[in-house]
């Protein structure tokens, strides 16, 4: 039993660090109807970014998101002018499939050129908090993981913040529910696409900072986390924050448990099992709203 | 549209001629081609690269002493191909290098899952090649033309598990009780399953081997089912990121075996010393070359240091292997006097050098020769630790560095 | 015929290769292998271009089919002795079974979400294989690889020594499945696979049935893509669940259609002769000293073509060699005559031909129909009015089927209609346009109205011939061979049209036809209007411009807030207070 708890534990606290990938994730799959496969990449490259500047400059993994987000911000907004807005002024579709193969081929370009640069060396950050842990009711916490959890928290709540309460935050849910009719109603759809493409890149600006002290840095790093972010982000619901966030959290905990349980490779097969499930029982997810 | 048609025959055509060109004459005749197939790029990029370095330097030094001098002081030429880790384009590659560069031997392929049909394909053509790779059934095929010089992964697993035992009697405490954790690919399950058989006959309670997905994000609850059964030891067959995962992760949570092994590789990487710093004590491994034999024997030290000198780093296992390799090569070739396949294939089948000196005895073993499989039965493996940041030749006894002992528990030092 | 010879001629060519690479080269088999892996890819690309081009769901997960059938032709020979050519048709027909059974259910997910779970079930697929060492007490040693014994020289058993053998299979292969994706476009599932591609309910709407359309598409592309899977190992020797059935094989299956042309016949193929070459001159050229480089140039070519070419090579390719075509002065639109039989046969005793019984539809909070009942007798016109949002396309979605009723029930020729399907519903006879037209923007005018015409038809060719007097009644005869993205809104409307009547409805529903269209075009649409109520179809017609409404329709239902306030006789009804207040009154309270 104490094994299950402590589990589940660790699989909450590395599940908060999925869900701010499926944040991410989310901003641009709720909202645009965009199937982004370049977000592991962003990761990586927010990753690789808060390295260097350990390296070279000597700064704290969390400190680093100060300058990593906002250049993560403008490289999401510059990827979204450039590339993806083209094509969304041609397709029709809600979901236009286009996008997610240009993405991927961002994907491919950027993991690539990562590895052409940096070379698959494997490089890992070891801070004062790397590998500090606490133990609380005989369990033991890993600390740069509570700090992942503590900053998943924050960060769900500042964007449920920015959505529903500032202007610019309603725009962007507005033109996600419906394109047409939010640009009739005189917002520039294609600028809230950049915000919103540039928002989510930012994000991982937040995760890297929380990654990088407990985790490799690798231009492959990406995948692994990407996948599972997809099968958050159905889970929690398209579009919901708290959804994406709670649905981080459950994937982490069934993780862990199924691992502890069985293996850590049926896990994978399990999460996946539950994302066919929740696509044809409830595809609006736990928290989404149901769309017509 | 006729003229459409004709733009596009032409373009088409000139495409067809121009890759059809080709640059590298098909082979000056006082040359040998030794054809190298390694993963050049993709994630095991580093291990080509040093393999490249090592026989580099190899082929550099026959060179310079005047050749093949059999042929008359024929020059080596290495024939890169690029598996890019992956089994149908190592199969294409040496394709590429028998038929088009035409090579006369070959050396490779360093993942086993790729050598495996790779080599196939030599055997197939019947081009003599000398495998790196670990997996048993390479050279269990009765093929004539694949060759095996280093240890399999029986060996390595059985001298693994030897070695902690024999390592063990002069420790305290005894190591009763195990868990296996290998990545889910065909080198960790099959070294996980040779290491359970060795485990098991030497009387060690194995509770469970979990072969777990390869570049998993978390493994934790892997951990914790590990340090539920309390197991004195721990043998991780891991890549780099995995094995760096597990090694921080097994100290979050606790989990301090009496010991803590590697079947090899990403725990014996340079890099793993790196970042592990610490953590990384006390770690013993089995690997087919470590620097310390030089202690024992001077010629492979100093060959070491001009390694170093050359390209920043000393030679690797599987670098140290593909040497190896090419020096048995040039060795038959100096017997065979010709570059011709099937006599170089029974020079290479008669290779039979005890001269510790040798340059081909890089990995030194009592001696060189091969069994009808294709085997040298006389293969061995060796066990090191991580000291200090530093590997300590360990086990056999009969090439351990004489003052180094065995720091048991694992991190003894931070308990 | 012209293409026919052409096309022989590549085969034949491509036959000679291996005898010329040998006269020239000397023993080459390298030139052979880079040639059979672009064969290799090109027939995997245009095995996904089934379903994935034609019908245009993006599966990327097709490795897994690839996996079931390497090692249902692998497990078959090394175990039972059977053949691999056996064994490859027997893998095919598992994939099939796999393929349609997982396809199924999955095709009602849109877009995106179907590709997210191709994937999901692909790995799902991948990594029990590689945890699984036995099956039914099989050895197939999970993620260690089954290895298929080397035999030397044994055809009968797919083996050969050298690439000749597999060159030529492979070549066999390749011709085969270019003939099938040629066979399935000119044929009956090749145009509605291409009208549900470009607007599924549209097509729905015409009585496609877009289920069993795509089941049909995915049960060919899983047979073929398993065929592959037996070469793969028959040619390697080798196979693991890690690269067989792995997201990188599907992502190239994805990617070389794309970059070919999407949905054409020859486009995979293209798509492989520009990538595959690629990856093996970046590796010959800069093995060792450049990592990655053909994947970031298959990244930037995937890119490229996605933002500059969407259309893929074989357009481009086509360009060059058509000759350009003139398009014919367009003369003033005649109406052509009715390509006979539109009226049916009443039903007995002038008993209403649809019946709208206290229909209710709410949409959350807000009211979209509220106890609504009227009929319909069969020869009527019936208008239905009212402002926007006062339900009047709810109405027509509640009857085709595309909405459920809340509550109420809709009869239609003396039959309560339930569950039925919208594309059920059209082959009971009720065909409607769209507010927004909806044309399969891809497909010519002519192949437009054909979509429409299949279901009733007994062939191909009588479908094209149907679609021409449909097209010629609806004025649009001079315009067939143009593509539906170059017509005006005037001409799309009336390609609306056209594809409704070739329906051969019974009652057909026109939702606002003269919305949106110029003063110009629209004498001549209501004048096709009137032809059509001339042939004594049944209508049902929203419209907004009353004076057209007023003229067309025996009666008039008047629509508010989603309650029928009045009906009656135009003229009574449009002087009607209550009428006029609710029009005026809606317009003031807006502004």
């Amino acid at each position: 039993m104490r094994g299950l708890a402590q589990a589940a534990t660790s699989g909450l606290l590395i599940g908060a660090v999925y869900g701010l990938i499926a944040l991410g994730l989310n901003i641009v799959f709720g909202t645009m109807r965009v199937v982004n496969f370049a977000q592991g990449t962003l990761l990586m490259a927010g990753m690789f970014l808060t390295y260097w500047l350990w390296e070279l400059g000597g700064v704290h993994p969390y400190i680093s998101p100060l300058v990593t987000v906002p250049l993560l911000f403008g490289l999401g907004f510059a990827i979204q002018h450039l590339f993806v807005s083209p094509l969304l002024a041609r397709e029709r579709a809600r979901e236009p499939m286009s996008v997610l193969l240009l993405t991927l081929g961002l994907a491919l370009v950027l993991e690539n050129v990562a590895l052409l640069f940096f070379s698959a060396d494997f490089k890992t950050v070891t801070t004062d908090v790397s590998m500090q842990t606490f133990k609380t009711a005989g369990l033991i916490v890993s600390v740069p993981r509570l700090v992942g959890l503590g900053a998943m928290i924050a960060t769900s709540l500042g964007l449920y913040l920015f959505f529903m309460h500032t202007d610019l935050g309603r725009a962007v849910r507005a033109t996600g529910q419906d394109r047409e009719v939010a640009r009739l109603m005189g917002i520039n759809d294609f600028r809230i696409y950049g915000v919103a493409y540039g928002l989510s890149a930012a994000m991982m600006g937040i995760a890297a900072a929380v990654l990088v002290p407990f985790f490799y840095i690798h231009p492959g790093v990406g995948t692994s986390f990407l996948l599972k972010a997809f099968v958050i982000v159905v889970l929690g619901g398209l579009g919901s924050m708290p959804g994406a966030a709670l649905g981080g959290l459950l994937v982490g905990v069934i993780e862990g448990a199924v691992a502890l349980w069985v293996q850590a490779a049926v896990a994978q097969i399990v999460l996946f099992a539950v994302f066919v499930a929740i696509l044809f029982v409830r595809p609006a997810g736990l928290l989404g709203v149901e769309r017509r | 549209m006729r003229h459409g048609m004709l733009r596009i025959a032409t373009v088409l055509g000139l495409v067809g001629l121009a890759t059809m060109w080709n640059p590298t004459p098909a082979g000056a005749a006082d040359e040998v081609r030794i054809g190298v197939v390694s993963p050049m790029t993709g994630p095991t990029a580093k291990f080509g690269q040093a393999q490249k370095n090592a026989l580099t330097m190899a082929a550099d030094d026959v060179n310079a002493a005047g050749g093949i001098k059999s042929l008359g002081g024929a020059k080596i030429r290495l024939v890169f191909g690029d598996t890019r880790g992956e089994a149908d384009t190592g199969v294409t590659e040496t394709e590429r290098l028998i038929t088009r560069e035409k090579v006369h031997a070959l050396i490779g392929a360093f993942q086993s899952g790729v050598g495996f049909p790779s080599s196939a394909m030599a055997e197939r053509h019947q081009v003599p090649w000398l495998t790196f790779g670990t997996f048993d059934k390479i050279t269990e095929r009765g093929f004539k033309y694949v060759f095996r010089a280093h240890a399999n992964d029986t060996i390595k697993a059985r001298t693994l598990i030897e070695g902690l035992v024999a390592l063990g009697k002069r420790a305290s405490p005894p190591i009763g009780s195990a868990v296996i954790l290998a990545e889910n690919t065909e080198w960790g399950k099959s070294v996980s399953d040779k290491q359970r058989g060795f485990l098991e006959k030497a009387g060690v309670k194995v509770h469970f081997v979990e072969n777990y997905p390869y570049a998993a994000p978390d493994l934790t609850s892997l951990i914790v089912k590990a340090k539920g059964v309390k197991p004195d030891l721990v043998v991780a067959d891991s890549y780099l990121g995995d094995a760096l995962l597990i090694t921080r992760q097994m100290y979050e949570q606790e989990l301090r075996p009496v010991a803590y092994a590697a079947g090899g590789g990403g725990h014996v990487q340079p890099d793993f010393l790196k970042n592990m710093a610490k953590l990384s004590d006390g770690i013993l491994a089995a690997t087919m070359w470590d620097a310390a034999v030089g202690k024992a024997v001077p010629w492979i030290a100093k060959e070491n240091e001009r390694h170093v000198a050359k390209f920043g780093a000393p030679f690797t296992e599987d670098s140290a292997g593909y040497y190896q390799g090419f020096q048995i090569i040039v060795d038959a070739l100096e017997r065979a006097k010709t570059t011709s396949a099937k006599e170089l294939r029974d020079a290479i089948a008669a290779t039979n050098i005890t001269d510790v000196n040798h340059k081909a005895m890089l990995l030194p073993y009592k001696a060189l020769r091969f069994d009808e499989t294709g085997q040298n039965p006389n293969a061995t493996a060796m066990v090191v630790q991580i000291q200090g940041g530093k590997f300590r030749l360990l086990y056999p006894e009969s090439i351990a560095e004489p003052d180094a002992r065995v720091v048991w528990p694992y991190l003894a030092t931070t308990r | 015929m012209r293409h026919a010879g052409l096309a022989l001629l590549s085969i034949v060519g491509a036959a000679l290769v291996p005898f010329a690479t040998r006269a020239l080269i000397g023993d080459d088999d390298y030139w052979l292998q880079v040639l059979i892996w672009v064969m290799f890819f090109a027939y995997l690309s245009a095995a996904w271009n089934l379903i994935g081009g034609f019908a245009g769901q993006y599966s990327i997960g097709h490795a897994g089919l690839l996996g079931i059938g390497a090692y249902t032709s692998s497990l078959l020979y090394v175990h039972a002795g059977v053949s691999p050519w056996l064994g490859m048709l027997a893998g095919g027909c598992l994939a099939a079974v796999v393929g349609g059974a997982i396809g199924y259910p999955c095709f009602r997910l849109r877009g995106a979400f179907f590709s997210l779970v191709t994937i999901a079930f692909a790995e799902m697929l991948r990594v029990g294989t590689e945890l699984t060492d036995s099956l039914f007490g099989l050895p197939i040693n999970g993620v260690r690889g089954f290895l298929l014994p080397v035999a030397g020289s044994r055809p009968a058993d797919f083996q050969f020594v050298g690439k000749r053998g597999y060159y030529y299979v492979m070549l066999g292969l390749l011709v085969i499945i270019l003939t099938v994706g040629w066979l399935v476009k000119r044929s009956r599932l090749g145009y509605y696979l291409a009208a549900i591609r470009d607007d599924e309910d549209a097509a729905a709407a015409l009585g496609v049935r877009p289920a069993r359309a795509k089941l049909l598409a995915m049960v060919l592309s899983s047979f073929f893509t398993a065929i592959g899977g037996t070469f793969y190992a028959q040619l390697i020797g080798f196979i693991t669940p890690t690269r067989t059935m792995s997201l990188d094989f599907s992502v190239q299956m994805v990617v070389m259609p794309v970059l070919g042309g999407i949905g054409t016949v020859l486009g995979p193929l293209w798509g492989a002769l520009v990538l595959v070459p690629i990856g093996e001159v970046t590796r010959a050229l800069w093995s060792g000293s450049l990592q990655g480089v053909h994947l970031i140039i298959y990244g930037a070519l995937l890119m490229l073509v996605i933002l500059k070419w969407p259309q893929g090579i074989d357009p481009w390719l086509r360009g060059l060699i058509a000759r350009r075509r003139e398009t014919p002065v367009a003369a003033q639109p005649i109406l052509g005559d009715a390509p006979l039989v539109t009226a049916h046969a009443s039903p007995d005793g002038g008993e209403a031909l649809l019946r709208v019984d206290g229909l209710s539809r709410s949409f959350g909070g807000a009211v979209g129909v509220r106890e609504l009942s009227f009929e319909v007798a069969p020869g009527e016109v019936v208008g239905i009015i009212g402002a926007n949002g006062a339900g009047k396309t709810t109405v027509f979605n509640l009857i085709t089927g595309a909405l459920a009723a809340d509550g109420g029930d809709v009869w239609f020729a003396g039959r309560r209609l339930g569950r039925e399907s919208p594309d059920a519903r059209n082959r009971l006879g009720i065909a409607r346009t769209f507010q927004i037209v909806r044309p399969f923007i891809g497909l010519t005018a002519l192949e437009n109205v054909m979509v429409a015409a299949l279901p009733r038809a007994a062939s191909v060719a009588e479908a094209r011939r149907e679609a021409g007097r449909w097209l010629a009644f609806a004025g649009l005869g001079h315009r067939a061979g143009v593509i539906a993205s170059g017509l005006s809104t005037g001409e799309r409307k009336r390609l609306e049209l056209a594809r409704a009547l070739a329906t051969r409805p019974r009652l057909l529903l026109l939702d606002e036809v003269t919305g949106g269209v110029d003063q110009r075009s629209l004498p001549g649409l209501v004048r096709l209007m009137q032809g059509i109520r001339a042939e004594g179809l049944t209508l049902l017609v929203i419209e907004h411009n009353l004076r057209v409404v007023t003229a067309l329709a025996d009666r008039l239902v008047v629509l508010h807030l989603g309650e029928k306030i009045r009906e009656g006789p135009p003229q009574a009804v449009v002087t009607d207070p209550a009428v006029v207040d609710v029009y005026v009154g809606a317009t003031v309270a807006r502004g």
